[in-house]
Protein backbone atom coordinates (compact mmCIF):
# COMPACT_ATOMS: atom_id res chain seq x y z
CA UNK A 1 0.00 0.00 0.00
CA UNK A 2 1.27 3.71 -0.20
CA UNK A 3 3.67 4.81 1.62
CA UNK A 4 4.40 8.37 4.13
CA UNK A 5 1.23 10.17 5.06
CA UNK A 6 -1.41 8.74 2.97
CA UNK A 7 -0.60 5.91 5.28
CA UNK A 8 -4.40 6.20 7.21
CA UNK A 9 -6.14 6.74 4.05
CA UNK A 10 -5.02 3.56 2.43
CA UNK A 11 -5.82 1.71 5.74
CA UNK A 12 -8.87 2.95 5.84
CA UNK A 13 -9.80 2.02 2.66
CA UNK A 14 -8.84 -1.52 3.70
CA UNK A 15 -10.65 -1.44 6.33
CA UNK A 16 -13.81 -0.19 5.28
CA UNK A 17 -13.89 -1.08 1.42
CA UNK A 18 -16.46 -3.62 2.36
CA UNK A 19 -18.42 -1.74 3.49
CA UNK A 20 -17.99 0.72 0.57
CA UNK A 21 -18.68 -2.22 -1.87
CA UNK A 22 -21.76 -3.59 0.30
CA UNK A 23 -23.41 -0.24 -0.39
CA UNK A 24 -23.83 0.26 3.76
CA UNK A 25 -21.33 3.46 3.69
CA UNK A 26 -22.94 6.75 4.49
CA UNK A 27 -22.90 9.14 1.69
CA UNK A 28 -19.94 11.28 3.08
CA UNK A 29 -17.71 8.71 4.19
CA UNK A 30 -18.32 6.71 0.20
CA UNK A 31 -17.43 10.23 -1.07
CA UNK A 32 -14.15 10.64 0.77
CA UNK A 33 -13.01 6.44 0.52
CA UNK A 34 -13.81 7.10 -3.84
CA UNK A 35 -11.91 10.30 -3.29
CA UNK A 36 -9.37 8.70 -1.63
CA UNK A 37 -8.66 5.71 -4.21
CA UNK A 38 -9.05 7.77 -7.03
CA UNK A 39 -6.24 9.41 -6.51
CA UNK A 40 -4.62 6.34 -5.00
CA UNK A 41 -3.77 3.50 -7.33
CA UNK A 42 -2.75 0.94 -5.37
CA UNK A 43 -6.09 1.23 -2.85
CA UNK A 44 -7.82 1.14 -6.54
CA UNK A 45 -6.45 -2.03 -7.12
CA UNK A 46 -7.59 -3.48 -3.95
CA UNK A 47 -11.07 -2.00 -4.36
CA UNK A 48 -11.62 -3.14 -8.01
CA UNK A 49 -10.11 -6.78 -7.15
CA UNK A 50 -12.67 -6.80 -4.34
CA UNK A 51 -15.20 -6.17 -6.26
CA UNK A 52 -14.66 -8.31 -8.92
CA UNK A 53 -14.63 -11.26 -6.16
CA UNK A 54 -18.18 -10.22 -5.09
CA UNK A 55 -19.20 -9.86 -8.03
CA UNK A 56 -17.58 -13.32 -9.16
CA UNK A 57 -19.10 -15.56 -5.94
CA UNK A 58 -22.49 -13.82 -6.78
CA UNK A 59 -21.92 -15.06 -11.06
CA UNK A 60 -20.42 -18.28 -10.15
CA UNK A 61 -23.34 -19.45 -7.52
CA UNK A 62 -26.45 -19.87 -9.66
CA UNK A 63 -28.04 -23.08 -10.28
CA UNK A 64 -31.53 -23.15 -13.01
CA UNK A 65 -34.58 -25.22 -11.31
CA UNK A 66 -35.23 -28.06 -12.63
CA UNK A 67 -38.56 -28.48 -14.79
CA UNK A 68 -40.00 -30.64 -12.50
CA UNK A 69 -39.91 -28.86 -9.62
CA UNK A 70 -41.27 -25.76 -11.61
CA UNK A 71 -43.63 -27.58 -12.77
CA UNK A 72 -44.76 -29.07 -9.14
CA UNK A 73 -45.02 -25.61 -7.82
CA UNK A 74 -46.78 -24.14 -10.50
CA UNK A 75 -49.22 -26.87 -10.43
CA UNK A 76 -49.28 -26.77 -6.30
CA UNK A 77 -50.38 -23.10 -6.70
CA UNK A 78 -52.36 -23.35 -9.03
CA UNK A 79 -54.23 -25.75 -7.56
CA UNK A 80 -54.41 -23.94 -4.12
CA UNK A 81 -55.49 -21.01 -5.89
CA UNK A 82 -58.55 -23.14 -7.37
CA UNK A 83 -59.74 -24.15 -4.07
CA UNK A 84 -58.72 -27.70 -4.44
CA UNK A 85 -57.66 -29.27 -1.80
CA UNK A 86 -54.62 -30.35 -2.93
CA UNK A 87 -52.18 -28.25 -1.25
CA UNK A 88 -50.60 -29.91 1.58
CA UNK A 89 -49.83 -32.48 -0.76
CA UNK A 90 -47.10 -29.60 -2.61
CA UNK B 1 -56.30 -3.93 5.31
CA UNK B 2 -55.58 -8.11 6.68
CA UNK B 3 -57.25 -9.83 4.23
CA UNK B 4 -57.66 -13.47 4.43
CA UNK B 5 -55.29 -15.63 3.71
CA UNK B 6 -56.31 -17.16 0.62
CA UNK B 7 -59.69 -15.91 -0.06
CA UNK B 8 -58.97 -12.62 -2.03
CA UNK B 9 -58.61 -13.35 -6.42
CA UNK B 10 -56.98 -10.42 -6.84
CA UNK B 11 -53.95 -11.45 -3.92
CA UNK B 12 -53.92 -14.42 -5.27
CA UNK B 13 -53.01 -13.23 -8.83
CA UNK B 14 -50.60 -11.28 -7.24
CA UNK B 15 -49.14 -14.08 -5.43
CA UNK B 16 -48.51 -16.03 -8.67
CA UNK B 17 -47.00 -12.92 -10.80
CA UNK B 18 -44.57 -12.22 -8.02
CA UNK B 19 -43.00 -14.87 -6.13
CA UNK B 20 -42.45 -17.32 -9.19
CA UNK B 21 -39.79 -15.33 -10.38
CA UNK B 22 -37.53 -16.00 -7.31
CA UNK B 23 -37.49 -18.99 -7.44
CA UNK B 24 -33.91 -19.75 -9.15
CA UNK B 25 -32.61 -17.51 -6.43
CA UNK B 26 -34.38 -19.23 -4.03
CA UNK B 27 -33.81 -22.84 -5.40
CA UNK B 28 -29.41 -21.91 -5.40
CA UNK B 29 -29.59 -20.69 -2.07
CA UNK B 30 -31.13 -23.53 -0.63
CA UNK B 31 -28.69 -25.70 -2.54
CA UNK B 32 -26.19 -23.83 -0.67
CA UNK B 33 -27.64 -24.42 2.46
CA UNK B 34 -28.35 -28.10 2.47
CA UNK B 35 -25.85 -29.24 0.22
CA UNK B 36 -28.24 -31.36 -1.78
CA UNK B 37 -30.59 -31.38 -4.74
CA UNK B 38 -32.97 -33.37 -3.35
CA UNK B 39 -33.45 -31.71 0.40
CA UNK B 40 -33.14 -28.15 -1.68
CA UNK B 41 -35.84 -29.44 -3.83
CA UNK B 42 -37.98 -29.76 -0.97
CA UNK B 43 -36.72 -26.79 1.08
CA UNK B 44 -38.08 -24.87 -1.89
CA UNK B 45 -41.63 -26.28 -2.29
CA UNK B 46 -42.03 -26.02 1.32
CA UNK B 47 -41.09 -22.31 1.47
CA UNK B 48 -43.67 -21.97 -1.40
CA UNK B 49 -46.44 -23.79 0.68
CA UNK B 50 -45.31 -21.57 3.55
CA UNK B 51 -45.42 -18.54 1.78
CA UNK B 52 -48.56 -18.62 0.23
CA UNK B 53 -50.38 -19.42 3.67
CA UNK B 54 -48.66 -16.32 4.68
CA UNK B 55 -49.17 -14.24 1.45
CA UNK B 56 -51.50 -11.74 3.59
CA UNK B 57 -48.99 -10.58 6.09
CA UNK B 58 -46.27 -9.85 2.91
CA UNK B 59 -46.49 -6.08 2.74
CA UNK B 60 -46.63 -5.17 -0.66
CA UNK B 61 -43.53 -2.38 -1.71
CA UNK B 62 -41.63 -3.68 1.18
CA UNK B 63 -38.12 -6.30 -0.33
CA UNK B 64 -40.52 -9.75 -1.71
CA UNK B 65 -36.84 -11.92 -1.91
CA UNK B 66 -35.85 -10.95 1.47
CA UNK B 67 -39.28 -11.65 2.70
CA UNK B 68 -38.85 -14.98 0.67
CA UNK B 69 -35.40 -15.79 1.92
CA UNK B 70 -36.49 -15.31 5.30
CA UNK B 71 -39.31 -18.12 5.30
CA UNK B 72 -36.73 -20.25 3.48
CA UNK B 73 -34.24 -19.43 6.48
CA UNK B 74 -36.39 -20.69 8.94
CA UNK B 75 -37.51 -23.57 7.36
CA UNK B 76 -34.04 -24.61 6.48
CA UNK B 77 -32.78 -23.90 10.20
CA UNK B 78 -35.58 -25.77 11.64
CA UNK B 79 -36.22 -28.73 9.27
CA UNK B 80 -33.12 -29.30 7.22
CA UNK B 81 -30.26 -28.15 8.97
CA UNK B 82 -27.91 -30.99 9.69
CA UNK B 83 -27.63 -32.21 13.15
CA UNK B 84 -23.99 -32.49 13.27
CA UNK B 85 -22.77 -28.83 12.46
CA UNK B 86 -19.45 -27.86 11.72
CA UNK B 87 -17.76 -25.49 14.18
CA UNK B 88 -16.85 -21.87 13.62
CA UNK B 89 -13.58 -21.97 11.69
CA UNK B 90 -11.16 -21.03 14.49
CA UNK B 91 -7.86 -20.54 12.51
CA UNK B 92 -8.78 -17.50 10.72
CA UNK B 93 -6.75 -15.05 13.15
CA UNK B 94 -3.35 -15.70 10.47
CA UNK B 95 -5.53 -14.62 7.90
CA UNK B 96 -5.62 -11.15 7.19
CA UNK B 97 -7.41 -9.06 5.27
CA UNK B 98 -6.52 -8.75 1.42
CA UNK B 99 -5.35 -12.42 2.03
CA UNK B 100 -5.94 -13.74 -1.75
CA UNK B 101 -5.54 -10.01 -3.13
CA UNK B 102 -1.92 -10.22 -1.67
CA UNK B 103 -1.21 -13.98 -2.65
CA UNK B 104 -3.06 -13.80 -6.07
CA UNK B 105 -0.36 -10.56 -7.34
CA UNK B 106 1.74 -12.65 -9.36
CA UNK B 107 -1.44 -13.06 -11.48
CA UNK B 108 -0.86 -9.65 -12.64
CA UNK B 109 1.70 -9.41 -14.95
CA UNK B 110 0.26 -12.33 -17.00
CA UNK B 111 -3.13 -10.60 -17.21
CA UNK B 112 -1.74 -6.86 -17.54
CA UNK B 113 -3.94 -6.39 -20.61
CA UNK B 114 -7.58 -7.93 -19.03
CA UNK B 115 -9.47 -6.30 -16.55
CA UNK B 116 -9.64 -7.46 -12.86
CA UNK B 117 -12.75 -8.11 -13.30
CA UNK B 118 -12.24 -10.87 -16.11
CA UNK B 119 -9.09 -12.04 -14.33
CA UNK B 120 -10.93 -13.38 -10.68
CA UNK B 121 -14.09 -14.33 -13.06
CA UNK B 122 -12.52 -16.46 -15.36
CA UNK B 123 -10.07 -17.91 -12.44
CA UNK B 124 -12.18 -19.98 -10.53
CA UNK B 125 -14.89 -22.46 -11.68
CA UNK B 126 -18.20 -22.45 -10.64
CA UNK B 127 -18.37 -25.65 -8.95
CA UNK B 128 -14.94 -24.42 -6.99
CA UNK B 129 -16.85 -21.48 -6.14
CA UNK B 130 -19.93 -23.30 -4.94
CA UNK B 131 -17.87 -25.98 -3.21
CA UNK B 132 -15.79 -23.16 -1.46
CA UNK B 133 -19.06 -21.32 -0.40
CA UNK B 134 -20.50 -24.66 0.69
CA UNK B 135 -18.04 -25.71 3.00
CA UNK B 136 -18.40 -23.05 5.28
CA UNK B 137 -19.37 -22.92 9.20
CA UNK B 138 -23.46 -22.54 8.34
CA UNK B 139 -22.81 -18.87 10.09
CA UNK B 140 -20.28 -18.03 7.66
CA UNK B 141 -21.91 -19.45 4.45
CA UNK B 142 -25.37 -17.81 5.67
CA UNK B 143 -24.11 -14.38 5.81
CA UNK B 144 -21.99 -15.06 2.70
CA UNK B 145 -24.85 -16.47 0.90
CA UNK B 146 -26.61 -13.41 1.83
CA UNK B 147 -24.77 -10.54 1.30
CA UNK B 148 -22.12 -11.49 -1.97
CA UNK B 149 -24.55 -13.89 -3.81
CA UNK B 150 -27.92 -12.32 -2.88
CA UNK B 151 -27.00 -8.60 -2.49
CA UNK B 152 -29.18 -7.75 0.36
CA UNK B 153 -28.34 -5.08 2.67
CA UNK B 154 -27.24 -5.51 6.45
CA UNK B 155 -30.85 -4.56 7.62
CA UNK B 156 -32.29 -6.97 5.57
CA UNK B 157 -29.67 -9.69 6.78
CA UNK B 158 -30.16 -9.16 9.90
CA UNK B 159 -33.84 -9.57 9.97
CA UNK B 160 -33.54 -12.72 7.94
CA UNK B 161 -30.90 -14.16 10.49
CA UNK B 162 -33.07 -12.63 13.55
CA UNK B 163 -29.88 -11.41 14.72
CA UNK B 164 -27.81 -7.82 15.42
CA UNK B 165 -26.37 -5.68 12.46
CA UNK B 166 -23.04 -6.30 14.28
CA UNK B 167 -23.34 -10.23 14.03
CA UNK B 168 -24.03 -9.91 10.48
CA UNK B 169 -20.89 -7.67 9.81
CA UNK B 170 -18.63 -10.13 12.10
CA UNK B 171 -19.71 -12.92 10.35
CA UNK B 172 -19.37 -11.55 6.69
CA UNK B 173 -15.79 -10.37 7.62
CA UNK B 174 -14.66 -13.72 9.01
CA UNK B 175 -16.56 -15.39 6.68
CA UNK B 176 -14.77 -13.56 3.51
CA UNK B 177 -11.62 -14.48 4.97
CA UNK B 178 -12.34 -18.11 5.29
CA UNK B 179 -13.92 -18.23 1.73
CA UNK B 180 -10.78 -16.09 0.40
CA UNK B 181 -8.64 -19.24 2.09
CA UNK B 182 -10.81 -22.08 0.46
CA UNK B 183 -10.89 -20.26 -2.83
CA UNK B 184 -7.07 -20.15 -2.25
CA UNK B 185 -6.71 -23.63 -1.40
CA UNK B 186 -8.37 -24.80 -4.78
CA UNK B 187 -6.31 -22.72 -6.87
CA UNK B 188 -3.16 -24.35 -5.28
CA UNK B 189 -4.49 -27.60 -5.68
CA UNK B 190 -4.65 -27.05 -9.14
CA UNK B 191 -1.33 -25.24 -9.73
CA UNK B 192 -3.04 -22.31 -10.24
CA UNK B 193 -1.55 -20.07 -8.04
CA UNK B 194 2.00 -20.62 -6.04
CA UNK B 195 2.11 -20.35 -2.21
CA UNK B 196 4.10 -17.16 -2.25
CA UNK B 197 4.79 -18.00 1.47
CA UNK B 198 6.09 -21.37 1.39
Amino acid sequence: MGESDDDVDCQAVVKEMYTFLDGELSDGRRFQIEQHFTGCTDCHEVVEFHASLKMTISAKCRDEVPDDLRRRITLAIERAQSGAPGIVDL
Amino acid sequence: MAPTATGDPARQEQFTEQVLEHMASLYSGALRMTRSPADAEDLVQETYLKAYRSWHSYQQGTNLKAWLYRILTNTFINSYRSKKRKPEQTDLDEVEDLYLYRRLGGLEAAAASRSAEDEVMDLFTDSEVKAALENLSEQFRMAVLLADVEGFSYKEIAEILDVPIGTVMSRLHRGRKALQKALFDFGMQRGLVEDRDG
